[in-house]
């Protein structure tokens, strides 16, 4: 019998104790401070919070075993890789701004009209030079099978059902109960952002979500049941409401892409799925967890998750969350970025086509 | 390979001074003793270069072990008192500078220990886990850190709830397994012990 505290405590927390190794760790437990220092340890987040740290030392660990290596002198002659730089300076033709990071500007083709701006319109005074990005609408599929188009439709109730209504309003949609439980079945809505849109939409519990320009979201006009789910392309930040369910705790908001699903109780983030790229999340607030049929992952807030193709999810270094969800502000951030994500977002609020 | 063959084949390669044994190892220790270490003296380059020499100073007596639990405490002590008496050189340099920092004082020892504990759990658990097939330890990982229920993971995973209930059980008994294999190994020392100490029975 193996009656080091370690193995002890190890199999406490997978149920592997016998009765023997039980009457030891009582044993051990019996002292106050074992018993403190025990307690703290088989918390779940602590344990999680601490592996990854040990995880964190692993990945890094490369230059530490070769200068080891060297150090007691063990076998053949060792090398150590370089560092790659990871940064690709960009620097844009027309002359670059600095404001909190770097705002880009693009020429447009002269031929194409520029529309009035959605955005925000407080920014219009500060970039008055500024190109204004181009108009295609937001497009509302109803439940039952009418396209609305947001911005030319007047404000007001779009709902034909009886249950809940679509207020439109300047610059949102919100979705509201009429009535206090839903009868039949529970349709599904679909809103598009066009290119150089962006829309706010606030679902039926008040969660709240601001779609970027050509993404899309799928909800139930209602939500019921044990679970809120949605489904996004593109980019969308959100500021999920806080739900109770009434046998206790709280209703998960799970936001499903095409790379996996994101997890949250009330929280604000940020994803990005633009199709040929890896998706991304970043956690403003709260707490969510990120997974896909191979991974999971918990993000803290100011934490950064990205999906690559091949299936990984990994934590972001350094990530720059001001940088992520600057486009709610109208405002466009690249700094360090590459020339192909740079006049990929440029392409997505212009109406231009990018060679590069 | 069972576990006692796969630690002999691990004494045996030390003799025979072969240094895919000191990767091998390095990789299985180093970041549960520079955890360790950071741990105890809060200083990440320090720690490091502690660790390091732990490791050097192992690979010079490699002839010496005779079982991995011999190893194992030998990493863990020397790097400890490179650690101390580094806390002891830097109570000595701050009592002239009044900086707040970790120093040495009496009752690290029992800490160090804890701590010690808490590095081996750590490193455990981990190496376990690590050894689990894919979609079980992704079920293992939403049960037993996010604590979430068998439909909860069901609906994440786009699986059936009964396939989270088999995986489950799965990751429980490969565990156990995984865990069980060690304690061949310990048996040895722990009746070495009792046959020379019958009061510890």
């Amino acid at each position: 019998m193996d009656y080091n505290p370690e193995h002890l405590i190890v199999k406490y927390l997978t149920n592997e104790l016998s009765e023997e190794e039980r009457v030891e760790l009582d044993r051990y437990l019996s002292d106050e401070k074992n018993k403190k220092f025990f307690e703290e340890l088989i918390d779940k987040k602590f344990l999680r919070r601490e592996i990854e740290e040990q995880v964190r030392i692993a990945k890094g660990s490369e230059a530490a075993k070769a200068k080891a290596r060297q150090l007691a002198t063990v076998g053949a002659p060792v090398f150590m890789m370089g560092r790659k730089s990871g940064v690709i300076k960009y620097l844009v033709a027309a002359s670059v701004v600095a404001v909190m990071g770097v705002v880009a500007w693009v020429y447009l083709n002269p031929g194409k009209k520029s529309a009035a701006p959605v955005i925000a319109k407080s920014q219009v005074e500060r970039f008055k030079n500024d190109v204004a990005p181009a108009n295609q609408s937001t497009i509302l599929l109803t439940a039952d099978g009418r396209k609305i188009n947001i911005d030319s439709v007047d404000n007001g109730n779009l709902s034909l059902n009886k249950n809940y209504q679509i207020l439109k309003k300047d610059g949102e949609v919100i979705y509201s109960f009429a009535r206090a439980k839903p009868s039949g079945e529970i349709g599904y809505s679909i809103m598009t952002t066009g290119k150089g849109d962006q829309q706010h939409l606030i679902l039926s519990d008040g969660s709240q979500v601001w779609l970027n320009a050509q993404s899309s979201i799928r909800f139930p006009e209602v939500f019921v049941g044990n679970q809120r789910i949605v489904e996004v392309t593109g980019e969308a930040y959100f500021d999920i409401s806080s739900m109770k369910l009434s046998k206790g705790g709280k209703m998960p908001f799970i936001v499903k892409t095409s790379g996996g699903s994101i997890r949250v109780t009330g929280t604000q983030f940020n994803v990005q799925v633009y199709s040929g790229e890896p998706e991304k999340t970043t956690l403003i607030e709260g707490s969510v967890l990120v997974n896909n049929t191979d991974k999971v992952l918990r993000l803290s807030p100011g934490q950064q998750s990205e999906t690559t193709t091949d299936g990984q999810i990994k934590i972001v270094e350094n990530a720059n969350v001001e940088e992520a969800i600057s486009w709610r502000n109208g405002v466009f951030m690249f700094k360090d970025a590459s020339i192909e994500t740079i006049m990929k977002q440029v392409a997505r609020w212009y109406d231009i086509d990018v060679l590069y | 390979m069972t576990k006692q063959k796969h630690d002999s084949n691990i004494l045996t390669g030390l003799k025979r001074n072969d240094s895919r044994v000191f990767d091998h190892l390095f990789d299985q220790f180093y970041p549960a003793l520079r955890y360790f270490a950071e741990k105890l003296i809060g200083d990440t380059q320090e720690a490091e270069d502690i660790v390091l020499d732990t490791f050097s100073k192992f690979w010079t007596r490699r002839e010496n072990f005779e079982t991995l639990p011999n190893i194992r405490a030998f990493l863990y002590i020397t790097t400890r008192n490179a650690c101390f008496n580094f806390l002891k050189y830097r109570r000595l340099q701050h009592r002239r500078e009044h900086e707040l920092a970790e120093t040495w004082d009496p009752e690290m020892e029992e800490n160090a220990e804890q701590l010690r504990v808490r590095s081996e759990v750590l490193r455990l658990l981990q190496k376990e886990i690590e050894k689990l097939p894919r979609k079980c330890r992704l079920v293992f990982e939403l049960t037993f850190f996010e604590e979430l229920k068998p439909n909860e993971i069901a609906d994440l995973l786009k699986i059936s709830v009964n396939t989270v209930r088999n995986q489950k059980a799965r990751a429980l008994s490969l565990l156990k397994g995984f865990l069980e294999g060690r304690e061949i190994l310990a048996f040895p020392i722990i009746v070495g012990l009792f046959l020379a100490n019958p009061a510890l029975l």
